[in-house]
């Protein structure tokens, strides 16, 4: 068992959360416990060793692997049902009235593994209809993990993720294989744009401002000063109008944003 | 010809060639019988013509020498025994005459009349003498002894001529016998060299003819000896070689037949083969006992191998219920034991693995209801703070309301104060202007009676001028208009003088209980005033007692933000808990899954583990099967 001394794991934390906002710094066994079999396989005797070999690593790739070993992607498909249903309810008949280009923008922010966009993308085909042909209803799926974004390219699901899901849906957007697992429909996987993506970044480089975004259990991971700059971020990013969609435990201060809260985690720019 | 000689049978060979050896032989025995019996005549010849006659000359001889003999003793001798002599005598005579008689017989070539009649006068003389004798005139006798004596010389004479006659002849027939019987074996000698030399190639050609396939076959045996099974023996005779030959053919090809099985199957155990069995029916005899010996052989030895290749193969498929039943000796049974107790240890790890997977599962399980509750908790707690949260911020501004009300009140009480002094006198004053509105009222009522005259004068007026305007006709229409709404007013007016009054009429009704009520209020005002003075204290403890909650609330805002981020981190840590133990879980699925394709003899697995393990998610498994690659387009599409 390769252990992080505490002057070691303080400058891997802060590194960490300065470059990618996760928040490492009281998580010390975890972070031990994540990376243990990376060092073993990457021939590492201390992690002193692996961190300065990340840190002079140019081609990045292991500043990579080390992010889709520390971050966490736990997801499945319409996790936070309330959250869809007032999107389907509220916030989509909202938008289709209000939107006259008919280029409606979705952002799932921090997808992880792909449920959640595919998630959005059926909710959109069921409440589009026929009219989806008419509408560019593509959604942006960004996560800071290749690994995880690699899983939601390729659309292979455990049949217990999609528990939530009706058996209709099932029918309709998965096949399953012979291994058992959901396969999701091409029609799906059209409707996603799947990028890397380090909410952390000071510039956002998107065209245009999003009419919804998603950025659930993101920032969780995050500390309180990261939040507050993110939250600021994903204000600038959405359309007036738009709506911010946050995982059901975290909570944006009132006093410290101009968002408006419509509903528990929903979040309106007025 | 020549290969029918050889195609035929030895016997017969052999008896063709003793056959003509036997005549030959035969020829030989014949020629040897007619030489011999030739050389038996002439011997018989001479015997007959020169022995016999020698040997009766030779008697004739002795019984005329024992007869002179007796003549003189017959002479000389006395009387007593002239008898004897005189027998002797007669004897004599007898024999002579005897072997004389013989003499003829065989020697009819010698001329014996001379010698006969010689002797018929000597014994003629000899009798005489005997009867002289006899008759004792032995003196007589000596008259006639010379004529004896010339007789007996004579006759001795004849007699010699007669045995040389007999030599001679004897030496000539020898000579002649000598040389046929020379001839005869001669001759007999070229025959038999010819018939040695006939039989010496006959038995060279017989030799020839079974020795060359004989040795064939010996160079063959000798091969097969040396361990040559690829040979080649070109015999096609119908003999009995030719029969050998073949029967050597069938050795060789059974030798083959043999070598060829024990190759393959030599070959087949070496290339691990071991399952191969050569075909016994294709052997027999001894050669028949050793492919089978062999096989049953392999058989032998590959049963335990068969059996642990077997059980290896169920192992392999995860079956550990099987064992090694053979009975088996030396290093099989030690591989039995060995591969056994194998099996055995497995089949005790597997399971314990499997316990071990089952528990882990379980444990998994836990966790992650564990990671589930608690990511729900923290949900609800999120949301509980929220709620808190906007709670407390109406609190808050409801507290910051009431602390500025409360100095309001204050300001407002000391004014109240002075303005309930006030109202006591506004309500003097307020008492008099009711008594000059009663006085008004009454002037109202006046005009207003003044007001329903007119209006019931502007009615009649109206009247008059609608039927004005009727007349009119056409051109009064619109007047006829304008008289309806006049007529409508002065209803309107009657109606309004109609409630004024009577409303003027309450008002001094009313008016006459507020100057009641205005006495009941000033006095209530100076009430107020004593109360006041209490109310400020209170309002002033109120306004700083409210300042004091709205920085408490502060405070509990601060506190709600850190329990926010407590939980939000906790919401992070459930995620991360559900994260991990969703890992464990697919790995305890594996596990299990990988223990369950063994098959133990001992069935350690409760349903319920399983059941438990079908539920989790084994995601996080596949995870690290899915390859990984880099996003290389940095573009967002239409983002």
């Amino acid at each position: 068992m390769i252990t992080i001394n505490d002057e070691d794991f303080t400058a891997f934390a802060e590194f960490i959360n300065s470059n990618f906002g996760i928040n490492l710094l009281y998580k010390k066994s975890f972070v031990q416990g994540r990376l243990q079999v990376l060092l073993e396989d990457k021939g590492f005797k201390s992690f002193f060793d692996y961190f300065n070999y990340v840190l002079n690593d140019t081609t990045k790739s292991e500043i990579t692997e080390l992010i889709n070993r520390i971050t966490t992607n736990y997801t499945f498909f319409m996790r936070e049902e309330e959250h869809f249903s007032y999107l389907v309810n509220k916030v989509l008949p909202y938008l289709k009235k209000n939107i006259k280009d008919n280029d409606l923008r979705t952002w799932s922010a921090g997808c992880s593994t792909g449920e959640e966009p595919y998630t959005i993308a059926m909710l959109l085909l069921e409440y589009f209809g026929p009219e989806i042909s008419s509408w560019n209803t593509k959604i942006l799926a960004t996560d800071i993990s290749v690994k995880a974004l690699n899983i939601a390219k390729k659309g292979v699901y455990f049949p217990n993720s999609l528990d939530n899901l009706s058996g209709v849906w099932k029918l309709k957007y998965f096949t399953k294989n012979p291994e058992g697992n959901y396969c999701i429909a091409k029609e799906l996987k059209d409707e996603v744009i799947f990028r890397v993506f380090n909410l952390v970044d000071e510039i956002y480089p998107f065209k245009k401002k999003f009419h919804i975004i998603f950025c659930r259990n993101v920032m969780i991971y995050f500390d309180n000063k990261t939040r507050k700059k993110l939250i600021d971020k994903l204000y600038d990013s959405l359309e007036p109008g738009g709506f911010l969609f946050i995982g059901h435990s975290e909570i944006i201060n009132r006093s410290e944003s101009k968002f408006k809260n419509v509903i528990p985690s929903v979040y309106k720019k007025e | 010809m020549i290969k029918k000689i050889k195609n035929l049978k030895i016997p017969v060979r052999l008896l063709i060639c003793f056959t003509i050896v036997g005549l030959i032989g035969t020829t030989g025995g014949i020629l040897g019988r007619i030489i011999r019996n030739e050389l038996i005549s002439n011997l018989n010849g001479i015997y007959n013509e020169t022995t016999l006659p020698l040997s009766y000359l030779t008697y004739i001889h002795g019984n005329f020498m024992e007869l002179t003999a007796n003549i003189a003793s017959l002479e000389s001798s006395p009387d007593q025994s002239i008898s004897s002599d005189a027998k002797g005598i007669t004897d004599n005579i007898n024999n002579i005459q005897n072997y004389l008689a013989k003499f003829k017989e065989h020697g009819s070539s010698s001329d014996i009349t001379k010698l006969n009649e010689l002797l018929t006068k000597y014994t003629a003389s000899a009798k005489l003498a005997v009867d002289l004798a006899n008759s004792g005139r032995k003196s007589q006798i000596s008259n006639m002894n010379l004529d004896m004596e010339n007789m007996s010389k004579e006759i001795n004479a004849e007699i010699y001529n007669l045995i040389n006659q007999k030599v001679t002849m004897a030496e000539y027939l020898i000579k002649q016998n000598e040389t046929t019987s020379l001839n005869n074996s001669n001759g007999m000698l070229a025959v038999v060299f010819a018939g040695v030399l006939a039989v010496i190639l006959l038995g060279w050609l017989l030799s020839r003819s079974l020795l060359r396939p004989l040795y064939k076959m010996i160079n063959c045996a000798n091969k097969i000896s040396e361990g040559e099974v690829d040979v080649d023996l070109d015999i096609d005779t119908k003999d009995e070689l030719g029969i050998l030959a073949e029967s050597f053919k069938k050795i060789i090809i059974s030798l083959k037949h043999l070598t060829s099985d024990t190759d393959m199957l030599v070959q087949s155990a070496i290339n691990g083969q071991l399952s191969l069995r050569a075909d016994v029916s294709n052997h027999k005899g001894e050669y028949r006992k050793i492919i089978d010996g062999i096989n049953k052989t392999l058989d032998a030895a590959t049963a335990p191998i068969n059996e642990a290749k077997e059980i290896l193969v169920e192992v392999s498929q995860g079956n550990l219920k099987d064992r090694l039943m053979g009975d088996y000796k030396g290093d099989h049974a030690v591989i039995k034991s060995s591969l056994n107790s194998t099996i055995e240890s497995l089949s005790l790890y597997i399971s314990e693995i499997n316990n071990a997977s089952e528990q882990l599962a379980i444990s998994a399980n836990r966790v992650s209801d564990g990671s589930q509750s608690l990511s729900q908790g923290s949900t609800e707690q999120a949301s509980a703070l929220e709620e808190l949260t906007s709670a407390i911020s109406h609190i808050a501004n409801q507290t910051k309301e009431n602390a500025g009300n409360a100095t309001k009140a204050n300001e407002l009480v000391l004014s109240v104060q002075g303005n309930a002094e006030k109202g006591n006198d506004y309500m003097q004053e307020m008492l008099k202007s009711m008594q000059e509105i009663e006085r008004a009222s009454t002037n109202i009522s006046k005009v207003i009676k003044v007001i329903d005259e007119i209006a019931f004068q502007t009615n009649i007026l109206s009247l008059n001028a609608a039927i004005e305007a009727a007349r009119a006709g056409q051109h009064g229409k619109g007047f006829a208009v304008v008289a309806e709404e006049v007529r409508t007013l002065a209803a309107r007016s009657a109606q309004a003088a109609k409630e004024t009054s009577s409303l003027v009429e309450n008002s001094i009704e009313k008016v006459k209980r507020g100057m009641l009520i205005a006495d009941d209020t000033a006095q209530a005002l100076h009430e107020i005033h004593e109360g006041m003075s209490s109310t400020t204290s209170l309002v002033s403890d109120i306004s700083l007692a409210s300042n004091e909650q709205a920085s408490a609330i502060v405070q509990i805002n601060q506190g709600i933000e850190q329990l926010s981020l407590v939980v939000q981190s906790n919401s992070a840590t459930a995620e991360e808990g559900a994260a991990a133990s969703e890992e464990l879980s697919s790995q305890a699925h594996l596990l299990r899954k990988m223990v369950d394709k063994f098959q133990l003899n001992e069935d350690a697995i409760n349903n319920e583990g399983l059941e438990i393990l079908n539920n989790i998610n084994p995601k996080k498994a596949h995870q690290a099967n899915l390859e990984k690659k880099s996003i290389s387009d940095q573009e967002f599409g239409k983002y």
